[in-house]
Protein backbone atom coordinates (compact mmCIF):
# COMPACT_ATOMS: atom_id res chain seq x y z
CA UNK A 1 0.00 0.00 0.00
CA UNK A 2 2.78 2.45 0.97
CA UNK A 3 4.77 1.47 -2.12
CA UNK A 4 1.70 2.12 -4.30
CA UNK A 5 1.23 5.56 -2.72
CA UNK A 6 4.92 6.39 -3.18
CA UNK A 7 4.69 5.27 -6.80
CA UNK A 8 1.65 7.45 -7.56
CA UNK A 9 3.19 10.46 -5.77
CA UNK A 10 6.50 9.94 -7.58
CA UNK A 11 4.87 9.74 -11.01
CA UNK A 12 2.88 12.92 -10.33
CA UNK A 13 6.03 14.68 -9.09
CA UNK A 14 8.03 13.41 -12.06
CA UNK A 15 5.57 14.84 -14.60
CA UNK A 16 5.36 18.16 -12.78
CA UNK A 17 9.12 18.56 -12.38
CA UNK A 18 9.80 17.54 -15.98
CA UNK A 19 7.24 19.97 -17.42
CA UNK A 20 8.55 22.75 -15.17
CA UNK A 21 12.12 21.97 -16.22
CA UNK A 22 11.20 22.17 -19.92
CA UNK A 23 9.36 25.40 -19.19
CA UNK A 24 12.43 26.85 -17.45
CA UNK A 25 14.63 26.01 -20.48
CA UNK A 26 12.20 27.75 -22.83
CA UNK A 27 11.43 30.65 -20.46
CA UNK A 28 15.15 31.39 -20.09
CA UNK A 29 14.91 32.81 -23.63
CA UNK A 30 11.76 34.82 -22.87
CA UNK A 31 13.73 37.96 -22.07
CA UNK A 32 15.68 37.93 -25.34
CA UNK A 33 14.41 40.53 -27.82
CA UNK A 34 14.14 39.45 -31.45
CA UNK A 35 16.22 41.41 -33.90
CA UNK A 36 14.58 43.26 -36.83
CA UNK A 37 16.57 40.94 -39.11
CA UNK A 38 14.88 37.77 -37.87
CA UNK A 39 11.45 39.48 -37.96
CA UNK A 40 12.06 40.41 -41.56
CA UNK A 41 13.26 36.95 -42.58
CA UNK A 42 10.27 35.30 -40.91
CA UNK A 43 7.86 37.88 -42.34
CA UNK A 44 6.58 38.81 -38.90
CA UNK A 45 6.54 42.57 -39.21
CA UNK A 46 5.89 44.08 -35.81
CA UNK A 47 3.52 41.42 -34.48
CA UNK A 48 4.33 39.15 -31.54
CA UNK A 49 5.51 35.54 -31.97
CA UNK A 50 2.52 33.20 -32.37
CA UNK A 51 1.86 29.54 -31.52
CA UNK A 52 2.12 28.32 -35.11
CA UNK A 53 5.34 30.16 -35.92
CA UNK A 54 7.39 27.30 -34.48
CA UNK A 55 7.32 25.19 -37.67
CA UNK A 56 8.33 28.15 -39.84
CA UNK A 57 11.23 29.07 -37.56
CA UNK A 58 12.39 25.45 -37.64
CA UNK A 59 12.32 25.39 -41.44
CA UNK A 60 14.40 28.57 -41.50
CA UNK A 61 16.76 27.10 -38.90
CA UNK A 62 17.43 24.16 -41.20
CA UNK A 63 18.50 26.59 -43.93
CA UNK A 64 21.25 28.02 -41.73
CA UNK A 65 24.56 26.21 -41.24
CA UNK A 66 24.40 23.85 -38.24
CA UNK A 67 25.70 25.20 -34.99
CA UNK A 68 26.72 22.30 -32.73
CA UNK A 69 26.13 24.24 -29.52
CA UNK A 70 22.35 24.56 -29.97
CA UNK A 71 21.49 21.34 -31.81
CA UNK A 72 20.59 19.34 -28.72
CA UNK A 73 18.45 21.99 -27.09
CA UNK A 74 16.54 22.61 -30.34
CA UNK A 75 15.77 18.89 -30.51
CA UNK A 76 14.64 18.86 -26.89
CA UNK A 77 12.35 21.85 -27.41
CA UNK A 78 10.98 20.21 -30.57
CA UNK A 79 9.96 17.19 -28.49
CA UNK A 80 8.46 19.45 -25.83
CA UNK A 81 6.50 21.37 -28.49
CA UNK A 82 5.14 18.12 -29.96
CA UNK A 83 4.03 16.98 -26.50
CA UNK A 84 2.34 20.32 -25.86
CA UNK A 85 0.54 20.10 -29.19
CA UNK A 86 -0.78 16.68 -28.15
CA UNK A 87 -1.87 18.05 -24.76
CA UNK A 88 -3.59 21.01 -26.44
CA UNK A 89 -5.49 18.72 -28.83
CA UNK A 90 -6.60 16.31 -26.11
CA UNK A 91 -7.64 19.06 -23.71
CA UNK A 92 -9.36 21.18 -26.39
CA UNK A 93 -12.86 19.83 -25.66
CA UNK A 94 -12.61 18.94 -21.98
CA UNK A 95 -10.25 21.33 -20.18
CA UNK A 96 -9.93 24.69 -21.97
CA UNK A 97 -7.63 26.09 -19.27
CA UNK A 98 -5.08 23.35 -19.96
CA UNK A 99 -5.31 24.09 -23.67
CA UNK A 100 -4.67 27.77 -22.95
CA UNK A 101 -1.64 26.88 -20.82
CA UNK A 102 -0.28 24.55 -23.54
CA UNK A 103 -0.70 27.32 -26.11
CA UNK A 104 1.22 29.79 -23.91
CA UNK A 105 4.00 27.26 -23.61
CA UNK A 106 4.02 26.74 -27.37
CA UNK A 107 4.39 30.49 -27.87
CA UNK A 108 7.44 30.23 -25.60
CA UNK A 109 8.78 27.42 -27.81
CA UNK A 110 8.23 29.56 -30.92
CA UNK A 111 10.08 32.43 -29.28
CA UNK A 112 12.91 30.04 -28.38
CA UNK A 113 13.13 28.91 -32.03
CA UNK A 114 13.15 32.54 -33.18
CA UNK A 115 16.03 33.33 -30.82
CA UNK A 116 17.91 30.24 -32.02
CA UNK A 117 17.37 31.37 -35.62
CA UNK A 118 18.63 34.82 -34.76
CA UNK A 119 21.77 33.36 -33.22
CA UNK A 120 22.41 31.07 -36.16
CA UNK A 121 22.02 33.94 -38.57
CA UNK A 122 24.48 35.95 -36.52
CA UNK A 123 26.86 32.98 -36.48
CA UNK A 124 26.55 32.53 -40.26
CA UNK A 125 27.15 36.23 -40.86
CA UNK A 126 30.30 36.14 -38.73
CA UNK A 127 31.44 33.03 -40.59
CA UNK A 128 30.95 34.67 -44.00
CA UNK A 129 32.63 37.86 -42.80
CA UNK A 130 35.65 35.84 -41.62
CA UNK A 131 35.81 33.91 -44.88
CA UNK A 132 35.52 37.12 -46.90
CA UNK A 133 38.33 38.59 -44.83
CA UNK A 134 40.54 35.60 -45.59
CA UNK A 135 40.06 35.91 -49.37
CA UNK B 1 27.53 -10.54 -16.25
CA UNK B 2 26.11 -7.35 -17.64
CA UNK B 3 25.35 -6.97 -21.33
CA UNK B 4 27.10 -4.58 -23.72
CA UNK B 5 24.28 -2.03 -23.39
CA UNK B 6 24.66 -1.95 -19.60
CA UNK B 7 28.38 -1.37 -19.91
CA UNK B 8 27.80 1.29 -22.57
CA UNK B 9 25.43 3.21 -20.27
CA UNK B 10 27.83 2.73 -17.36
CA UNK B 11 30.76 4.21 -19.27
CA UNK B 12 28.57 6.97 -20.67
CA UNK B 13 27.57 8.02 -17.15
CA UNK B 14 31.17 7.75 -15.96
CA UNK B 15 32.36 9.87 -18.87
CA UNK B 16 29.57 12.45 -18.35
CA UNK B 17 30.33 12.76 -14.63
CA UNK B 18 34.05 13.11 -15.27
CA UNK B 19 33.39 15.73 -17.96
CA UNK B 20 31.09 17.66 -15.64
CA UNK B 21 33.81 17.92 -12.99
CA UNK B 22 36.48 18.75 -15.57
CA UNK B 23 34.28 21.54 -16.99
CA UNK B 24 33.65 22.92 -13.49
CA UNK B 25 37.40 23.03 -12.87
CA UNK B 26 38.04 24.60 -16.26
CA UNK B 27 35.41 27.31 -15.65
CA UNK B 28 36.81 27.79 -12.13
CA UNK B 29 33.41 27.07 -10.61
CA UNK B 30 34.34 23.97 -8.62
CA UNK B 31 34.36 25.76 -5.28
CA UNK B 32 31.34 27.95 -6.00
CA UNK B 33 29.14 24.84 -6.18
CA UNK B 34 31.32 22.66 -3.98
CA UNK B 35 28.79 20.03 -2.71
CA UNK B 36 27.40 19.57 -6.21
CA UNK B 37 30.81 19.14 -7.80
CA UNK B 38 32.00 16.88 -4.98
CA UNK B 39 28.90 14.75 -5.50
CA UNK B 40 29.67 14.39 -9.22
CA UNK B 41 33.32 13.64 -8.49
CA UNK B 42 32.43 10.92 -5.98
CA UNK B 43 29.82 9.52 -8.38
CA UNK B 44 32.56 9.11 -10.98
CA UNK B 45 34.90 7.50 -8.42
CA UNK B 46 32.14 5.17 -7.16
CA UNK B 47 31.19 4.16 -10.70
CA UNK B 48 34.82 3.40 -11.51
CA UNK B 49 35.15 1.35 -8.31
CA UNK B 50 31.93 -0.54 -9.00
CA UNK B 51 33.12 -1.38 -12.48
CA UNK B 52 36.29 -2.94 -11.03
CA UNK B 53 34.19 -4.77 -8.44
CA UNK B 54 31.82 -6.13 -11.09
CA UNK B 55 34.75 -7.26 -13.23
CA UNK B 56 36.49 -9.05 -10.35
CA UNK B 57 33.52 -10.50 -8.47
CA UNK B 58 30.49 -10.25 -10.81
CA UNK B 59 27.37 -8.14 -10.39
CA UNK B 60 25.48 -10.84 -8.50
CA UNK B 61 28.19 -11.29 -5.87
CA UNK B 62 27.88 -10.32 -2.22
CA UNK B 63 30.91 -8.03 -2.60
CA UNK B 64 29.23 -6.13 -5.41
CA UNK B 65 25.96 -5.88 -3.48
CA UNK B 66 27.63 -4.29 -0.46
CA UNK B 67 29.88 -2.07 -2.58
CA UNK B 68 26.87 -0.89 -4.55
CA UNK B 69 24.67 -0.08 -1.59
CA UNK B 70 27.40 1.35 0.65
CA UNK B 71 28.63 3.67 -2.11
CA UNK B 72 25.03 4.56 -2.92
CA UNK B 73 24.32 5.48 0.69
CA UNK B 74 27.43 7.66 0.87
CA UNK B 75 26.32 9.33 -2.36
CA UNK B 76 22.78 9.76 -1.01
CA UNK B 77 24.22 11.48 2.07
CA UNK B 78 26.29 13.73 -0.13
CA UNK B 79 23.19 14.42 -2.19
CA UNK B 80 21.60 15.65 1.03
CA UNK B 81 24.45 18.13 1.31
CA UNK B 82 23.66 19.25 -2.26
CA UNK B 83 19.98 19.67 -1.36
CA UNK B 84 20.90 21.59 1.83
CA UNK B 85 23.16 23.84 -0.25
CA UNK B 86 20.28 24.52 -2.67
CA UNK B 87 18.02 25.31 0.28
CA UNK B 88 20.68 27.75 1.52
CA UNK B 89 20.82 29.47 -1.86
CA UNK B 90 17.05 29.77 -2.18
CA UNK B 91 16.61 30.94 1.43
CA UNK B 92 19.72 33.15 1.51
CA UNK B 93 17.70 36.33 2.02
CA UNK B 94 15.61 34.90 4.89
CA UNK B 95 16.29 34.03 8.54
CA UNK B 96 15.51 30.40 7.83
CA UNK B 97 18.94 29.93 6.30
CA UNK B 98 20.69 29.42 9.64
CA UNK B 99 18.42 26.49 10.56
CA UNK B 100 18.92 24.56 7.34
CA UNK B 101 21.93 22.46 8.38
CA UNK B 102 20.34 21.48 11.68
CA UNK B 103 17.03 20.65 10.01
CA UNK B 104 18.83 18.54 7.38
CA UNK B 105 20.69 16.56 10.07
CA UNK B 106 17.51 15.94 12.08
CA UNK B 107 15.65 14.81 8.96
CA UNK B 108 18.51 12.49 8.06
CA UNK B 109 18.51 10.99 11.56
CA UNK B 110 14.74 10.50 11.48
CA UNK B 111 14.93 8.82 8.07
CA UNK B 112 17.61 6.42 9.31
CA UNK B 113 15.55 5.72 12.43
CA UNK B 114 12.45 5.01 10.33
CA UNK B 115 14.46 2.62 8.13
CA UNK B 116 15.83 0.90 11.25
CA UNK B 117 12.37 0.50 12.80
CA UNK B 118 11.01 -0.85 9.49
CA UNK B 119 13.56 -3.68 9.23
CA UNK B 120 14.60 -4.39 12.84
CA UNK B 121 12.82 -7.77 12.86
CA UNK B 122 14.78 -9.08 9.88
CA UNK B 123 17.42 -10.90 12.01
CA UNK B 124 20.34 -12.37 10.02
CA UNK B 125 19.74 -10.33 6.88
CA UNK B 126 19.34 -7.12 8.86
CA UNK B 127 22.21 -5.15 7.25
CA UNK B 128 21.08 -6.08 3.76
CA UNK B 129 17.48 -5.05 4.40
CA UNK B 130 18.55 -1.92 6.26
CA UNK B 131 20.67 -0.53 3.43
CA UNK B 132 17.94 -1.23 0.86
CA UNK B 133 15.26 0.32 3.08
CA UNK B 134 17.39 3.37 3.89
CA UNK B 135 18.15 3.87 0.22
CA UNK B 136 14.45 3.85 -0.67
CA UNK B 137 13.47 6.13 2.21
CA UNK B 138 16.21 8.63 1.36
CA UNK B 139 14.99 8.79 -2.21
CA UNK B 140 11.41 9.40 -1.20
CA UNK B 141 12.41 12.04 1.36
CA UNK B 142 14.43 13.57 -1.50
CA UNK B 143 11.23 13.90 -3.57
CA UNK B 144 9.44 15.57 -0.64
CA UNK B 145 12.37 17.93 -0.06
CA UNK B 146 12.46 18.90 -3.71
CA UNK B 147 8.75 19.64 -3.57
CA UNK B 148 9.30 21.88 -0.56
CA UNK B 149 12.22 23.57 -2.30
CA UNK B 150 10.21 24.03 -5.46
CA UNK B 151 7.42 25.64 -3.42
CA UNK B 152 10.02 27.97 -1.88
CA UNK B 153 11.36 28.84 -5.35
CA UNK B 154 7.84 29.92 -6.41
CA UNK B 155 7.01 31.67 -3.13
CA UNK B 156 10.29 33.60 -2.92
CA UNK B 157 10.14 34.43 -6.64
CA UNK B 158 13.54 32.95 -7.34
CA UNK B 159 14.65 34.11 -10.79
CA UNK B 160 18.20 32.74 -11.02
CA UNK B 161 17.92 30.35 -13.95
CA UNK B 162 20.77 28.15 -12.76
CA UNK B 163 19.20 27.59 -9.35
CA UNK B 164 15.75 26.92 -10.84
CA UNK B 165 17.06 24.42 -13.39
CA UNK B 166 19.32 22.61 -10.93
CA UNK B 167 16.39 22.22 -8.51
CA UNK B 168 13.98 20.99 -11.19
CA UNK B 169 16.48 18.56 -12.71
CA UNK B 170 17.07 17.13 -9.25
CA UNK B 171 13.31 16.85 -8.73
CA UNK B 172 12.99 14.83 -11.93
CA UNK B 173 15.86 12.59 -10.80
CA UNK B 174 14.52 11.94 -7.30
CA UNK B 175 10.97 11.25 -8.45
CA UNK B 176 12.14 8.86 -11.18
CA UNK B 177 14.36 6.91 -8.77
CA UNK B 178 11.75 6.85 -5.98
CA UNK B 179 9.11 5.70 -8.49
CA UNK B 180 11.40 2.94 -9.76
CA UNK B 181 12.09 1.65 -6.24
CA UNK B 182 8.38 1.77 -5.35
CA UNK B 183 7.50 -0.15 -8.51
CA UNK B 184 10.17 -2.72 -7.67
CA UNK B 185 8.58 -3.19 -4.26
CA UNK B 186 5.17 -3.62 -5.84
CA UNK B 187 6.36 -6.02 -8.55
CA UNK B 188 9.62 -7.73 -7.47
CA UNK B 189 9.65 -9.78 -10.68
CA UNK B 190 10.33 -6.58 -12.66
CA UNK B 191 13.62 -5.95 -10.84
CA UNK B 192 15.81 -7.31 -13.62
CA UNK B 193 13.66 -6.13 -16.52
CA UNK B 194 12.74 -2.58 -17.40
CA UNK B 195 13.27 -1.30 -13.86
CA UNK B 196 16.99 -1.98 -13.83
CA UNK B 197 17.40 0.77 -16.46
CA UNK B 198 15.55 3.49 -14.60
CA UNK B 199 18.15 4.44 -11.93
CA UNK B 200 21.07 4.62 -14.42
CA UNK B 201 18.94 6.53 -16.92
CA UNK B 202 17.94 8.92 -14.13
CA UNK B 203 21.60 9.41 -13.23
CA UNK B 204 22.36 10.10 -16.88
CA UNK B 205 19.51 12.61 -17.01
CA UNK B 206 20.81 14.41 -13.93
CA UNK B 207 24.36 14.80 -15.17
CA UNK B 208 23.15 15.81 -18.67
CA UNK B 209 20.70 18.40 -17.31
CA UNK B 210 23.25 19.88 -14.90
CA UNK B 211 25.91 19.94 -17.62
CA UNK B 212 23.50 21.81 -19.87
CA UNK B 213 22.68 24.30 -17.13
CA UNK B 214 26.27 25.05 -16.17
CA UNK B 215 27.56 25.09 -19.74
CA UNK B 216 24.79 27.15 -21.34
CA UNK B 217 23.33 29.32 -18.57
CA UNK B 218 25.55 32.06 -17.18
CA UNK B 219 25.64 32.59 -13.42
CA UNK B 220 23.99 36.01 -13.71
CA UNK B 221 21.14 34.88 -16.02
CA UNK B 222 17.69 35.71 -14.67
CA UNK B 223 14.16 34.90 -15.75
CA UNK B 224 11.51 37.53 -16.25
CA UNK B 225 9.67 37.87 -12.94
CA UNK B 226 6.46 35.84 -12.81
CA UNK B 227 7.65 33.73 -15.73
CA UNK B 228 9.24 31.12 -13.59
CA UNK B 229 7.14 28.03 -13.43
CA UNK B 230 4.25 26.42 -15.16
CA UNK B 231 1.86 26.91 -12.28
CA UNK B 232 2.71 30.57 -11.81
CA UNK B 233 1.00 31.75 -15.01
Amino acid sequence: MIAALIFVASVAAFVQFLVSYCHSVVAAFGKVELSPRVREVAGMGSREVAVDDFARFLQLLHLCPEHNADRLEIRAVKVYYALLRGVARVSHLFVPSVEAWADRERVGCSHFAAVALDRRMEFSRDLFARQAGML
Amino acid sequence: MLGPLSYAIWFLILFAEGSFVACALWRREFLRYLPLNLYMLLCAVANGGLYICSRDFGVHSREYFYSYYSSDIVLSLLMYAVVAELFSRVFETTDFRRYIRGAALILLGLTALFAFVSVRSEGQEFTKHFVVELEQDLNFVGVVLMYVLWGAVIKLRETRIRVVQVVLALGVYFSAVAGAYALRNLFPSLEFSVLQWLPPMSALWLVAAWTYTFARVPEEARMASGHMLVTSH
